[in-house]
């Protein structure tokens, strides 16, 4: 379901599968109140440290992206209460416009994608997480 | 399992060299009539040596004598102490060379046991080598219409056993020096072909008492135990073994 | 309490220092990847932590016992898996007496997982292990390891020689057992992405002392790299607290920081470059520079 990610880039594993997660929200390809693999099923079939994955379900579920039931597991939140998702939908309009008028200015997707990167890195290093 | 272990390590050459000795004292056995019918023949042999072979000759008229000239003094005690030296060689440090002693070393079994294992081992087998062909004489005897004690049997082997330690345990001792396996052997049988040589020409010099008590030279010809050799000799070996035991503790590997 | 403890942990021969004062604190649950340069160090920690090499100096402990004491290492060895480097068996047994072998000095073996791994890993109970390939080798030491119930597994390069699905198959296997049993793992690695895949803590040793340890996400939280671009020639007296190593490349300037990017990228703005940007390091970039590092006498 999740693809495995990549531990030689420069972002770390358990960011990418966070947001492979929010993506398949997003897409639908997970939908809300649907099961996510339980810890130790998702660590076996991504290979990566079940710590790992544990930190991601944790970090979703602050986020309110998932639910975790006692007992039961990981669930996709109903959409009322997913903030991350909530958070997208007011940044896209700003983001959609500027990568619109980069675009237009004659900029290449790349070329986009690094000046993004840039301003990320000009403004500090990731906010520290718990 | 540590014993099933060396057996498996050491079975061939044990079972290889039982039935080597085996056939060898049958072939003892049943040469003696044929040596015997030889007799007449030696008549007419003349001069000093001819008066030579007649005198060994008449010895070995005694089949007791027979024996310890034989077998005692002669096949057994050279192809034992060749398999003594061959089943005292292996160990820890020539699985080292092997790679596997580090499999070895990772169970949860100390030291002292592994060496203690492989040591016992290895004495139980030339304890058989020594005693089951020598019961093989014995059980062959009437067939040529003769008898030899058990007594002689289980005294005699006991006697090779004790004595014949002493180079079991040097190559104990080598092989907790040498990895290379076959190092020990070589030095050991070259020690051992050295002794065996220079027995031939001063038997009576004090290093080879060592010999004289692993064929039973007094116990045959005078009934007397030698305990000052069988003591010394169990003394070197309690030596030796108990060094090799403190280098293979010690080593790193 | 720390699953295995070491401090100033050494082991000289002769005048070789092979294992110069190492610290080491993996706790319960850890999967920790040993990372180094041939010859660094690994493997002699792996052999004074399991008895097998008897430390010069400082004290290391496993599962509570002490490494140096003889009763103490059969205690570890007796909760502790072991896979050596070679991989090297009894090459006259055959792999189901070799399992026997083993499974008679573990009395928690688990035959459930050893059946598991059997069919999992293809094993052929009647082939002598002499005629295995080494990757086959491989999963049979791994089979040996893992069915022992032990609370600790000690693997050295479990992956080296193995083409990428069995490496993976490998990886998968370690995970897995890890998530299902309370299990530590502490195994060496040269193959930097793997160690970044499954280990949640590392250490990185070179020439007998470990230059960097910790967990990795806070390694790579703490780690940037400030690439830094000036009008002219970069300056070639760069100095900054924190900094790493400090490349030049004509107008180019790149420094490893740690834990402090924000004042190396001010300090490069002070000096008036041109464009400052941060980038994510990876692990490997990480072992590289920290070897490196090491070699040039920096720490």
């Amino acid at each position: 379901m999740l693809f495995k990610p990549n531990p030689a880039s420069g972002v770390p594993i358990y960011l990418q599968l966070m947001e492979q997660v929010k993506h398949a929200v997003e897409t639908g390809a997970l939908r809300a109140g649907e099961q996510l693999p339980g810890i130790r099923k998702a660590a076996e079939e991504l290979v990566v440290n079940p710590n790992t994955i544990a930190k991601v379900y944790r970090e979703l579920e602050h986020e309110g992206v998932i639910e975790l039931r006692q007992g039961a597991g990981a669930f996709v939140a109903r959409s009322g209460r997913n903030r991350a998702a909530e958070k997208h939908r007011r940044a896209q309009p700003a983001l959609a416009a500027a990568v619109e008028s980069a675009r237009e200015i004659g900029l290449s997707d790349e070329e986009i994608r690094r000046l993004f990167e840039a301003e990320l890195a000009r403004h500090g290093a990731e906010p520290e997480k718990r | 399992m540590l014993w099933y272990k060396s057996w498996l390590e050491t079975r061939w050459w044990f079972l290889v060299g039982l039935s080597i000795l085996i056939a060898a004292a049958a072939g003892v056995v049943l040469l003696h009539p044929w040596v015997m019918r030889m007799e007449p023949n030696l008549e007419t042999l003349g001069g000093p040596m001819g008066e030579k072979i007649r005198a060994a000759f008449n010895l070995m008229r005694d089949y007791r004598t027979y024996v310890w000239t034989q077998w005692w003094s002669k096949n057994l005690v050279e192809i034992w102490t060749l398999l003594a030296i061959r089943t005292a060689a292996g160990g820890l440090l020539a699985e080292s060379s092997h790679g596997s002693a580090l499999f070895t070393l990772a169970l949860p079994v100390s030291r002292r046991r592994l060496f203690g294992v492989r040591c016992a081992l290895g004495l139980s087998e030339i304890a058989m080598l020594a005693l089951i062909p020598s019961l093989a004489v014995r059980i062959l005897s009437p067939w040529i219409n003769q008898t030899y004690r058990l007594s002689d049997v289980l005294v005699h082997s006991a006697l090779l056993l004790v004595a014949g330690l002493v180079f079991f345990s040097f190559t104990v001792l080598l092989s907790s020096v040498f990895t290379d396996q076959w190092k020990p052997i070589l030095i050991s049988l070259g020690a051992a072909i050295l002794i065996g040589l220079t027995w031939t020409l001063a038997p009576d010099f004090p290093l080879f008492n060592l010999v004289a008590v692993m064929i039973g030279r007094d116990y045959h010809f005078y009934g007397r135990i030698p305990w000052q050799g069988v003591l010394t000799a169990l003394a070197l070996s309690a030596g030796m073994l108990y060094g090799a035991l403190r280098l293979v503790e010690r080593r790193d590997f | 309490m720390a699953v295995i403890e070491a401090v100033n942990l050494r082991r000289n021969y002769g005048a070789v220092k092979a294992v110069d004062g190492i610290d080491l604190d993996v706790p319960a649950g850890a999967i920790f990847g040993f990372l180094g340069r041939n010859g660094a160090g690994k493997t002699t920690t792996m052999k004074m932590l399991l008895g097998m090499a008897r430390p010069s100096g400082g004290e290391a402990r496993v599962l509570g016992y002490s490494a140096a004491s003889l009763n103490g290492s059969v205690q570890i060895r007796g909760r502790t898996a072991f896979v050596s480097e070679e991989k090297a068996l009894y090459n006259y047994m055959r792999v189901g007496q070799l399992i026997r072998f083993t499974r008679a000095f573990y009395p928690r073996w688990r035959a459930d997982l050893e059946q598991k791994y059997l069919r999992l890993f293809e094993l052929p109970s009647d082939r002598k292990v002499k005629a295995l390939s080494k990757g086959t080798r491989t999963k049979l030491a791994l089979l040996l390891a893992l069915s022992q119930g032990a609370d600790l597994l000690i693997l050295d390069e479990p992956t080296s020689g193995l083409d990428p699905a069995m490496t993976e198959q490998v990886l998968e296997a370690l995970v897995s057992h890890v998530a299902g049993e309370e299990m530590t793992i502490f195994f060496s690695s040269h193959q930097i992405v793997e160690v970044e895949q499954i280990a949640d803590r590392v250490g990185i040793i070179e020439r007998g002392r470990m230059a960097r340890t910790g967990a990795l996400d806070d390694l790579r939280a703490s780690c940037r790299r400030v690439v830094a671009v000036f009008d002219g020639d970069a300056p070639g007296d760069f100095q900054a607290a924190g900094a790493g190593c400090v490349r030049r490349e004509g107008r180019t300037l790149s420094v490893l920081a740690w834990g402090n990017a924000e004042e190396i990228a001010a300090e490069a703005r002070k000096r008036n470059a041109v464009s400052v940007e941060i980038a994510p390091v990876t692990l490997k970039e990480i072992f590289l520079e920290t070897v490196n590092d090491a070699e040039a006498g920096g720490r």
